[in-house]
């Protein structure tokens, strides 16, 4: 039981997914599966600001998408347009992304409720509008060509093999902030939040600017991700930045584990690879997919990650009681 | 004569026509232990949510050092130095009994956004100071045992207990307590009586909501007696007791 316990501080899981990450390239080398690999990485780093947001503050966003977007497209017509490199990209995406969060996030989330999640929900339809009606800007609904390929000081990342690094560093980046604020005073305030308003209201929390600097944090997260997308496509269209893509967000966090960030991890790779297992179902793969959903929702309510963590301790406790009954008492 | 810590002036508190509290006349004196009693349905559980903020007061003015407080959220209120506990415990119980505790020294401590995500030398610093307060608040109320269980595991005497050592995280001036011996058997009221006494003796002022008599009478400097919302008497505990009216409020007319 010490190794769980072990394994269960959040610095020992960084080091060991490192590890792990590195060492996934020496065993995929398919040009295909790496590609699928990066996709995974960059919606695990907007999952792990949802997460977050949702898993660990209590407050639901359901236009993650719109922020996602904005990321890709500032930085895309930046690019495309005026040939603006992708950091001076970067360094426009989030400043903005930053503003028009905290513009929402502000009026919204003083209210108690779930005023955030309509207020995204309408900013994310508005945003999508404004993707196909900005034409000129934009390219309107046949998309946005000829942004440039990443480029960082004079290093080009063309291969699915070096986007493989280059995003598994981000996503590595983004854990480890997010690790650090998980387990600091603003990480307890937020769980405090989630917990009970009136309690953290008295203890001198200011809820208000703890919950809007979460959704402002997690809507960079957002933003960075639509970026590297960006420049990793190098063409953009609405149609990835639909509601439903939201809602397919909100999925992974939820399906992964709220208020896990190795579970947001986890949610973003298995929903963002499924298509590719479902594949072989043909015409039936939405039902497909729609049935995990209802069985991992009746079955494993807290998500896969924690279902399978008591799978595994039901497992062990059983197995120890029937091949040695008399040390079930020193188990608890 | 001691100072004023809190002071509340012709304090009301409607709900539609159900006056919780009607031109209500407080004074809380530093150094304390002041109780505020009363039948059920008195209005002292209204009295706290409005002094702590979660409620607007209909009328009248609430002062913490003569300052008006009534307008401000509750977290400018308890950076005043005022905080309390939960008739209905509020802990975080999904957190562990430490990390309770440390969420209470939220005031006490720094440390934003940015800082934290980079985890800055100065935050990985106070990160320690927080644990070791907050152990010491743990020892101190006598949950060190229990640092690491999660809050919601812990039997209820000790959750009020916890509720208490949280709220002690934020170093109040002014200890709010809502019926902390509420579900508590004998043995756990006498020790939470000795708590109380024990966190007067640190220098923090106690306003203390309770049903208990035995508890209030024993340990209590002042006791006001409020009734449909409107006092209607104070005094040193044995005044209070033979009180007509309190007699008559609490036992019915004849």
């Amino acid at each position: 039981m010490k190794v769980l316990s072990w394994l269960k501080n959040p610095y020992m899981g960084f080091v060991l997914f490192t590890l792990l990450v590195l060492g996934i390239p020496l065993v995929v080398t398919n040009q295909y599966y790496l590609g699928v690999l990066v996709i995974i990485a960059i919606h695990s780093i907007i999952v792990l600001g949802l997460d977050l947001l949702m898993g660990y503050t209590g407050q639901i966003s359901l236009g993650h998408a719109s922020f996602y977007g904005l990321g890709a497209y500032i930085t895309g017509v930046l690019s495309a347009h005026w040939q603006w490199p992708p950091l001076a990209g970067l360094a426009v995406t989030l400043p903005v992304v930053a503003i028009i969060a905290w513009l929402i996030g502000m009026p919204t989330l003083k209210l108690h409720g779930h005023y955030l999640a309509m207020a995204t929900l309408g900013f994310g339809i508005i945003v999508f509008i404004f993707f196909n009606e900005l034409g000129p800007l934009t390219g309107g609904p046949s998309g946005l060509t000829g942004i440039e390929a990443m480029n960082l000081f004079g290093v080009t990342f063309d291969t699915d093999r070096e986007w493989y690094f280059l995003s598994a560093i981000f996503l590595l980046a983004v854990l480890l902030l997010s690790i650090n604020v998980v387990r600091s005073r603003v990480g307890r305030a937020l769980r405090a939040i989630h917990g009970s308003e009136v309690a953290s209201g008295v203890l001198g929390v200011n809820i208000a600017r703890y919950k809007v600097g979460i959704f402002v944090l997690s809507a960079l997260y957002a933003a960075l991700a639509g970026w590297l997308y960006a420049h990793y496509i190098t063409f953009i269209s609405p149609s990835s930045f639909t509601f439903m893509f939201s809602v397919k967000l909100v999925t992974m966090v939820v399906i992964g584990s709220l208020g896990s960030l190795w579970g947001a991890i986890f949610g973003a790779a298995l929903l963002t690879s499924m298509p590719e297992f479902l594949y072989v179902f043909h015409n039936y793969e939405t039902l497909v997919f729609g049935l995990i959903l209802i069985v991992v929702m009746i079955f494993m309510p807290m998500g896969l990650l924690r279902g399978i963590e008591d799978l595994i301790a039901w497992s062990w406790h059983t197995a120890r009681e029937v091949f040695n009954p008399d040390s079930s008492e020193e188990l608890s | 004569m001691t100072t004023v810590l809190m002071e509340t002036r012709s304090l009301c508190r409607y709900f539609g026509g159900v006056q919780a509290i009607h031109e209500l006349d407080l004074e809380v004196r530093a150094g304390l232990i002041q109780s505020v009693i009363g039948p059920n349905g008195a209005g002292k559980t209204t009295l706290f949510n409005v002094v702590s903020g979660i409620l607007p007061p209909t009328s009248g003015e609430v002062f913490i050092d003569s300052a008006p407080i009534s307008d401000l959220a509750p977290h400018r209120i308890a950076a005043r130095g005022v905080t309390r506990t939960f008739q209905n415990l509020q802990l975080f119980s999904d957190m562990t009994v430490l990390e309770n505790v440390m969420v209470g020294m939220h005031l006490n401590s720094r440390g934003g956004f940015i800082a934290s995500a980079f985890k800055l030398p100065h935050v990985w610093k106070e990160e320690q100071r927080i644990r070791s307060v907050s152990m010491d608040i743990l020892q101190f109320t006598g949950l060190e045992k229990h640092a690491s269980r999660v809050a919601g595991s812990l039997p209820f005497g000790r959750q009020r207990v916890l509720e208490i050592a949280r709220a002690l995280g934020a170093e109040p001036r002014l200890l709010m307590l809502d019926e902390p011996a509420a579900g508590l058997n004998n043995r756990e009221t006498s020790d939470l009586s000795e708590l109380i006494g024990r966190i007067r003796d640190r220098g923090i002022t106690i306003l203390l909501v309770e049903h208990d008599m035995d508890l209030v009478m024993n340990i209590s400097d002042h006791v006001t007696v409020i009734d449909q919302g409107r006092k209607i008497a104070e005094g040193e505990p044995d005044q209070v007791r033979n009180d007509e009216k309190v007699l008559k409020a609490y036992l019915g007319e004849e």
